[in-house]
């Protein structure tokens, strides 16, 4: 192999590659990527961990093709310290690979590419079109409940599914409460509405690190992988094996009262008071009186402290009863929907309540609550 | 084969496979008959290991030639009076052990009636029984075993070393020592003295305390607390040693029932559950409990070798262990360890110090030593140094030169502007000064305590939120989406049964039948817990133990991490007045005496003892 390369693209596409490869792990190989490089001027680096695997193709200007495996953290260093505008000569020698740019100089030594784990590609059953950022965004929104007990593999990630002709769902629960966000793909899509793809938690936290916002990306894949390719980027991952929960039967279909208030200002009180819930603890209590609704939080001290306050809010003449929730899942809730206002759909204090932001989006987020009294509020 | 009637000779051994399995099991049944007998000095040795010989011989009340040729008959005793076995009082009750013995042995018996003007022997041998003849004793009842086992090989194929059968043997005898301690024991093997614990005179609890030190170790006594609890008719006395003085497994805890030593999962489980959240999850407490019952209450005819018995309400004694120890311990309040204390003694003593040159007398008197276990005391060997090696002593006090505590300038001025406190007012004292940005030195009446200040804030922290999560509730979270757990069926209903329980911890499930729960609520302060993982352990505690401690110990867990988090760091300057705070805190805290991990945090030295140490003792 011999090549030149401009040293900005290499070292962006070597960041890439460094989100996938099991850096800290203790099989060499795997903190590897394979460069290969080939005479239609393209020099291809990959990275794979077993279950994720990320190919991304460089322009080079390549004399003699090769292909050859290298640690990426080795390489990383030399190409984010060569100097901006370089171009990065690579040769390869017998057990090593020697660089050069400008005053720097490097010898790392290499692996045979035959050592690096092959990735079959598998057949695409599935397909959809998505511009990058809908798709950022929907994960974005959801995976603030992905749960994290590895007990519930089958939990941890992000269930993507067709809701409807035109609509991709996003879902993602930790059995506390569920994030739902939807996303429309561009033209025609392929797309199972049950036993779909539960995408890794892995795959879910790296991608915005893979994807650029804008631009396309083409999602494929079947059963046990998907496909994510935008430009010169492909990203293969294995899904969560097992299948996701029905959710949609914990979904109560009429809540029996319905409260409106600002979504901003409802954060910000939130914000306000939950700092005083011990840090475990987290519970923040809301009552719901005409206008307005009521915040608490408590600290377990003797006497319990006390913090109280109030957002202005559209409450039914029967107001439903006091309601407390993990403080954290009502920040995260409020954050994920969209629009100027939300609507809270509640039962009773031991039944999920349902949050909708006004966008015309359809995204919501199901939280159920705490069994936690309203705390004695402080006198006027 | 044709169905038969088995011979006498052969019933007896078979019995016998039961009720001496050992050597160890041999002595165990002849010391209870002396102890039956009333005896005040029991003397036994041993010949390689009790195969070759063992004899035991006391000065209690004796028997008659006719009763000699009774007692080696199969179930004949003079310790059942009634019809049933509902009030057994005595350590023997089936006329079972001698002539078991008898059986497989050469077994010689000789006596001496209280009263009597000659002694009578008997022998049998291998099952054969001779008759009664004329021997020479003082006084009480000899009994000689030669030979076990050589009527039947095949145990004898199963017996180990000499020296672990001679270590069973002395195991058998602390534990029957433990609870008589107005008798005397010796345990010889050949010419070597294995155990001498002579006659403890005095009040029970004071003669049993002495007892226990010569068995289990001088540390012991010096850290025990004693237990007396009533609960309906059972009556629960004995000592229970300070979280601080701990050990890597449970070995060390001895549990009684009607002066019987018996082995009983239940105990156990109530000390866990008593010392739970003071000490680390695999370390372990010293204890020695005796449980007067009516004999009424408990059925001590479930094992061959009468090691376990089966009480009527195991719940009761649980609860009177559990609530008594509990007790005991809280009483303690900031009481920790003297081993802690003694350890940190022993590190100040020159490594190869210069002798006391020609003071005459026996040794250097002005070093320290840790305690040692009584000489006897053969199991108690490398105890001192394994306890020394676990508290090991704290920073700033394990290597010499830096035991040279450097005063800072402002921590001296402070300590000369104190004076407000009174030193014999306090338990923990007044606070004079604060080294290393971590001990609090404070002066007692009779000696100095040095205390870590973090651990000791962190562990005042977990007590309050400890009370707090007491009085306020656990809040729970509901699930979204209840979670369902497989189990075995009566795994499941054990738990299903103490849903109460559980739902007063946050955990709420309901039976779905089939082996199947349904977790509809969690804890909150556990997060997103590991449900499963969580259930199965405590349906195993259930099975094993009777208790569920692992949700409180996942609770636990999490108070005592925030606890760390929210409490003084090390390296905080502290004021005097913060640090006389600190102690009078600790002062008035439950457990304050140790860390949730059982280290301490504090540790005190007795003005005699640092007194020693510069030879003025
Ligand atoms: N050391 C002794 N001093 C006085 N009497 C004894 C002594 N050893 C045995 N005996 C008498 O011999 C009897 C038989 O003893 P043995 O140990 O076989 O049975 P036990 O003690 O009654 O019941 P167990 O089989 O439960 O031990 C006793 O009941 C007791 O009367
Ligand atoms: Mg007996």
């Amino acid at each position: 192999m011999k090549l030149t390369i401009e040293r900005k693209a290499l070292h962006e596409g070597l960041r890439k590659a460094q989100q996938v490869a099991e850096r800290r792990g203790s099989i060499p190989i795997l903190a590897c990527a394979r460069l290969q490089a080939s005479t239609d001027g393209r020099l291809q680096v990959a990275a794979t961990n077993m279950d994720q695997h990320l190919k991304t193709s460089l322009p080079a200007e390549v004399e003699a093709p090769g292909d050859v495996c290298v640690n990426l953290d080795r390489l990383a260093t030399f190409a984010a310290g060569a100097p901006d505008g370089s171009q990065i000569a690579v040769r390869q020698g017998k057990d090593n690979l020697n660089l050069n740019a400008g005053s720097a100089r490097a010898r790392i030594a290499t692996l045979p590419s035959d050592q690096f784990p092959s990735w079959q590609d598998s057949k695409a059953k599935w397909r959809a079109g998505l511009r990058a950022g809908d798709l950022l965004t929907a994960l974005g929104r959801t995976r603030w409940a992905e749960s994290t007990e590895e007990t519930r593999y089958y939990l941890n990630g992000v269930y993507i599914h067709r809701h409807d002709e035109a609509t991709l769902r996003f879902v993602a629960t930790d059995g506390h409460r569920v994030h739902i966000a939807h996303a429309t793909p561009d033209g025609d899509m392929e797309w199972p509405d049950q036993n779909a793809a539960i995408l890794p938690r892995f795959a879910v936290g790296i991608l915005p690190k893979l994807l650029a916002e804008d631009g396309a990306v083409e999602v494929t894949g079947n059963e046990s992988r998907l496909r994510f390719a935008q430009d010169s980027v492909t990203f293969d991952t294995r899904l969560v094996e097992g299948s996701f929960p029905d959710y949609p039967r914990v979904i109560p279909a009429q809540p029996n009262t319905t409260v409106g208030v600002g979504r901003r200002e409802l954060l910000a009180a939130v914000e306000r008071v939950r700092p005083m819930a011990d840090r475990k603890d987290n519970s923040v209590s809301l009552r719901f009186i005409f206008g307005r609704i009521q915040l608490a939080a408590q600290a377990n001290d003797d006497p319990p402290s006390i913090i109280a306050d109030a957002v202005e809010a559209d409450v039914p003449d029967q107001p439903p009863p006091d309601i407390s929730f993990n403080g954290g899942y009502l920040r995260q809730a409020l954050e994920a929907l969209e629009g100027e206002r939300v609507t809270i759909g509640l039962t009773d204090s031991a039944s999920p309540a349902i949050w909708r932001g006004n966008a015309d989006t359809h995204d919501l987020c199901v939280v159920m609550p705490r069994r936690d009294a309203f705390p004695e509020l402080p006198e006027d | 084969m044709s169905l038969r009637r088995l011979p006498d000779g052969l019933i007896n051994r078979i019995a016998a496979g039961e009720v001496v399995e050992r050597p160890a099991a041999a002595v165990k049944e002849l010391v209870e008959n002396a102890l039956d007998a009333g005896a005040r000095q029991v003397d036994v040795s041993l010949r390689d290991g009790g195969r070759a010989a063992i004899v035991v011989q006391d000065d209690g009340r004796g028997m008659t030639p006719e009763e000699l040729d009774l007692a080696v008959e199969r179930h004949c005793t003079s310790k059942l009076d009634g019809d049933d076995l509902v009030n057994i009082a005595s350590l023997g009750f089936r006329g079972e052990a001698l002539p078991s013995i008898g059986a497989v042995a050469r077994l010689t018996v000789t006596s001496r009636a209280s009263g009597a003007n000659e002694a009578w022997q008997i022998a049998v041998e291998g099952g054969a029984k001779g008759e009664p003849a004329p021997a020479a004793l003082p006084k009480g009842t000899r009994v000689e075993v030669r030979d076990l086992f050589y009527a039947t090989p095949a145990r004898l194929k199963f017996l180990k070393q000499p020296r672990t059968e001679t270590q069973h043997v002395v195991d058998a005898m602390q534990r029957l020592a433990m609870a008589h301690p107005h008798v005397g024991f010796t345990v010889k093997e050949g010419e070597r003295t294995l155990l001498r614990l002579p006659s403890a005179d005095g009040e029970l609890f004071e003669a049993r305390l002495t007892r226990l030190s010569g068995v289990i170790g001088r540390e012991f006594a010096q850290n025990a607390l004693a237990i007396d609890a009533t609960r309906e008719d059972l009556r629960l006395t004995g000592h229970i040693a300070l979280p601080t003085l701990n050990r890597a497994n449970a070995q060390m805890q001895y549990l009684f029932v009607n002066g019987r030593p018996v082995k009983d999962r239940l105990l156990h489980g109530a000390i866990r559950g008593a010392y739970q959240d003071l000490l680390a999850r695999d370390r372990h407490p010293l204890v020695a409990l005796f449980l007067a019952c009516p004999a009424a209450a408990v059925d001590v005819n479930v094992h061959p070798a009468k090691a376990e018995v089966r009480f009527r309400d195991p719940g009761l004694v649980r609860g009177l262990i559990v609530s008594a120890c509990k007790h005991a311990l809280a009483g303690a309040g900031h009481r920790a360890s003297t081993t802690v204390g003694e350890a940190a003694l022993g590190a100040f003593q020159p490594r190869q110090g210069p002798q006391a040159g020609g003071g005459g007398g026996a040794g250097p008197s002005y070093a320290y030593r840790p305690a040692q276990p009584y000489s006897g005391g053969y199991a108690g060997a490398g105890m001192a140094e394994a306890a020394a090696a676990y508290h090991a002593p704290l920073p700033g006090l394990d290597a010499q030169p830096s035991a040279r505590a450097e005063v800072e300038p402002d921590a001296a001025a402070q300590a000369v502007a104190e004076g407000a406190v009174d030193v014999t007012a306090h338990p923990l004292g007044a606070a004079r000064a604060q080294l290393h940005e971590n001990y609090v030195v404070a002066q007692t009446g009779d000696g100095i305590v040095i205390v870590d200040q973090h651990a000791a804030h962190e562990r005042l922290v977990y007590e309050r939120m400890k009370s707090q999560l007491a009085e306020r509730g656990v809040a729970r979270q509901m699930l979204l989406i209840p979670e369902v757990v497989e189990m075995d069926e009566p795994a499941a209903e054990r738990l299903a049964a103490r849903a109460g329980e559980l739902a007063d911890l946050g955990l709420v499930i309901e039976s779905f039948g089939g082996g199947a729960l349904v977790v509809r609520e969690v804890p909150a302060l556990l997060g997103e817990p590991d449900v499963q993982g969580l259930l199965r352990d405590l349906a195993d505690e259930l099975a094993e133990l009777d208790q569920t401690l692992s949700l409180k110990e996942r609770l636990e867990e999490v108070c005592s991490t925030m606890a760390c988090h929210g409490s003084v760091r090390s390296g905080r300057r502290l004021t005097v007045e913060e640090m006389n705070a600190l102690l009078r805190q600790m002062e008035a805290t439950p457990y304050a005496g140790q860390c949730n991990h059982g280290r301490p945090t504090y540790v005190e030295l007795k003005l005699a003892d640092i007194e020693k140490l510069f030879g003025r003792r």
